[in-house]
């Protein structure tokens, strides 16, 4: 039997987000939300952990204005419960801030034995989070995990590295970041759904979390997004195949994208 | 009034929409040219409880009602699974789920409930014939009384699936047309189970729903035990109105569901497509199409979406469904014809699969009812008119 606390980020879809024509800057507040992919691998790893070892999957959840249909959709693939915390003042949160809280949510939480979260987050990609919540708790934690199993008490996780699969092994408790690779997340069927609505959403106020300012003012301030701009050039070459081939080679290798 | 859905019909909407995503266009487009029953499909929406929605949970379903149907229905067709996925979604919810959990014996209940929610189950829902057109009260398909059931003779024809069905909702005549007081009685409602041999069909390929052909059906000394009228003997009418009410809404659901996928395409395809220099949806002529389209596809759905509520409560909406049957297959019909129209040339290629959608959106505006059926219907019931025939 394990416990596991599944973290879980409410992101724009950044499929759905689309550049102001004029500014390039995202423009965030017409795309639709949903839970980080990479936090959807990690609740489904803990989903087949729970399946196979018993235990309870519990999601938590910090940031600003999070919609609870997204909660809603956690459970029904399959967490047991919910803990969240929506305010204002996380709207900005960095990778700092999001662990610190995250942490005394689930300090408040009770006994649990592993912590599941994505290795970074669908829209700021900063990879922060495990790592930073793993030296809170001062406990292991494993990243870029595409493999897991539950071993002699402990964990056994297949890292993706550059160039192989590096096999490491951890006591619990600890954190595991998990990767697109590691699984594929479940749909919830129609009767999850339906179970879904019997499920507890705990809403805790930020203030209950007892943060100091400290921890709750941002290390990193974004100064700026833009998109990149793609414009075609409409170069336009005539004269002879063997000059042409010449002439198309010669710019390629000005531009970089050859190289000599 | 309130325009909220509940959270089971917004977690359905994005649920459907991701399950989707695993039956691309190419899916689609294959079983279409193949005239293929798209299995794979099936077998997924089963198991992720898709069939179920309207049956009880007791039996295996999700225990939702008409709304939450015309949702999935919408939500298949939208994402591209066209009126092939929102047919088959409509044949179990509603011939078969709504209709024999609201109407059947306990037996055909337990019987043919638990199988339509896993997928076990295909049914078609023989109503039209040839010699009978939109006249029910003419059909020549009999049913005589026989020990305990009925023998059932006569031929149907346009019968969706009929030539896969293991279940076909059989609209007979049991007691004849010239031995009752009122047209409308001696009509009834019977579950047939197709797989016997007097049940014989033929296909008839045609322009629409090319994965899921159409059939002609033949009956011949067919048994039907007693357990499987549904409703009662004879008064099948009733039965049979509040049915089609529910058919109303959903070929509207599934109508918007194409007309909107239709729109996106289209939307999509103006925003890339560069001609003099820009893209050909910063033309008015070509914006303006569109607009209008996106516009007339909202407002049926919102009469769509009354008339579920309203089936839902309990109450009457044989004109809501009738409305938005009609206004939900007018739109969606114009939506693919501005889609070919905004592809140009490429509208004409099967891969692009508009020419798909424009064909099979063509189809509710003659099946299950042609609209001038339906306009006789909102004129003589909403309006109050004489009747013309």
């Amino acid at each position: 039997m394990v416990d596991i606390i599944v973290c879980l980020k409410q992101t724009a879809d950044v499929n759905q987000v689309r550049p102001h024509p004029e500014t390039l800057e995202p423009q965030l507040g017409q795309a639709p939300r949903k839970i980080s992919d990479f936090d959807l691998n990690a609740l489904e790893e803990a989903l087949r952990i729970k399946e196979k070892h018993g235990g309870r999957v519990v999601a938590v959840c910090v940031g600003h204005d999070i919609q609870q249909l997204l909660i809603r959709e956690a459970l029904a693939m399959g967490a047991d419960e919910a803990y969240v915390v929506s305010d204002p003042r996380l709207e900005k949160a960095d990778g700092l801030v999001t662990a610190e809280t995250l942490a005394a949510l689930i300090k408040k939480i009770g006994k649990w034995d592993l912590i599941l979260c994505g290795e970074a987050s669908l829209d700021e990609s900063a990879y922060q989070t495990g790592p930073r919540l793993a030296e809170i708790f001062n406990i292991p934690h494993i990243t870029y995990a595409v493999r897991a199993e539950l071993e002699d008490g402990g964990i056994k996780v297949w890292k993706a590295m550059e160039g192989g699969i590096h096999v490491v092994k951890a006591s619990l408790p600890a954190v595991l970041a998990v990767g697109l690779e590691i699984n594929t997340p479940r749909l919830p069927s129609l009767l999850m759904i339906r179970a879904a609505s019997r499920k507890p959403i705990h809403e805790v106020k930020l203030s209950e979390l007892g943060l100091s300012e400290e921890q709750l003012t941002p290390a990193v301030e974004t100064l700026q997004v833009k998109a990149l701009k793609v414009e075609r050039r409409r170069i336009t070459l005539e004269g002879e195949p063997e000059e042409l081939a010449q002439k198309l080679a010669e710019i390629l290798v000005q531009e970089g994208l050859v190289k000599k | 009034m309130n325009f909220s859905e509940d959270e089971d019909v917004q977690l359905l909407r994005r649920t459907i929409a991701e399950f989707m995503k695993g039956f691309p266009a190419e899916y689609w487009r294959r079983h279409d040219s193949l005239r293929e029953f798209p299995r794979d499909f099936w077998d997924a929406a089963a198991r992720n409880g898709l069939l179920g929605i309207t049956i009880p949970e007791e039996y295996g379903g999700a225990g939702l009602g008409m709304y939450a149907a015309a949702v999935a229905m919408n939500e298949v067709a939208r994402n591209g699974g066209g009126l092939a996925a929102g047919d088959l979604l409509m044949r179990t919810l509603v011939f078969g789920g709504l209709l024999i959990n609201k109407h059947a014996s306990r037996e055909a209940k337990e019987k043919y409930l638990p199988k339509l929610a896993e997928g076990k189950i295909i049914c078609a829902f023989a109503h039209t014939e040839p010699n009978a057109g939109v006249n029910t009260f003419d059909i020549q398909t009999k049913a005589v009384k026989k020990d305990g059931g009925f023998v059932v003779n006569g031929q149907k024809i346009w019968i969706t699936l009929a030539h896969m069905a293991d279940l076909i909702i059989g609209v007979v005549r049991t007691t004849p047309k010239d031995k009752v007081q009122r047209k409308s009685h001696g009509i009834s409602l019977l579950l047939i189970d197709a797989k016997q041999p007097g049940v014989k069909t033929s296909r008839i390929p045609g322009m629409a729903l090319r994965a899921l052909p159409s059939n002609q059906v033949y009956f011949e000394d067919v048994w039907v035990p007693e357990e499987n009228v549904v409703g009662e003997v004879d008064r099948g009418w009733e039965t049979l109105t509040v049915l089609l009410n529910a058919e109303r809404i959903s070929t509207a659901s599934i109508s918007l569901g194409c007309g909107e996928y239709a729109l996106q395409r289209a939307v999509e395809y103006a925003s890339n497509r560069l001609v003099f220099g820009r893209p050909i949806g910063s033309n008015q002529a070509i914006q303006f199409p569109l607009a209008e389209a996106k516009a007339e596809l909202e407002v049926a759905k919102l009469m769509t979406l009354k008339a579920a509520w309203l089936h839902d409560q309990g109450l009457d909406c044989a004109v809501e469904a009738n409305i938005a049957a009609l206004q939900a297959a007018r739109a969606a019909f114009k939506a693919a014809d501005r889609a070919v129209q905004t592809f140009g040339g490429m509208g004409f290629a099967e891969e692009n699969d508009i020419e798909r959608v424009f064909r099979d959106v063509r189809l509710f505006r003659t099946a299950p009812v042609p609209e001038e059926m339906v306009l006789n219907f909102i004129a003589t019931r909403a309006l109050g008119l004489p009747r013309s025939f």
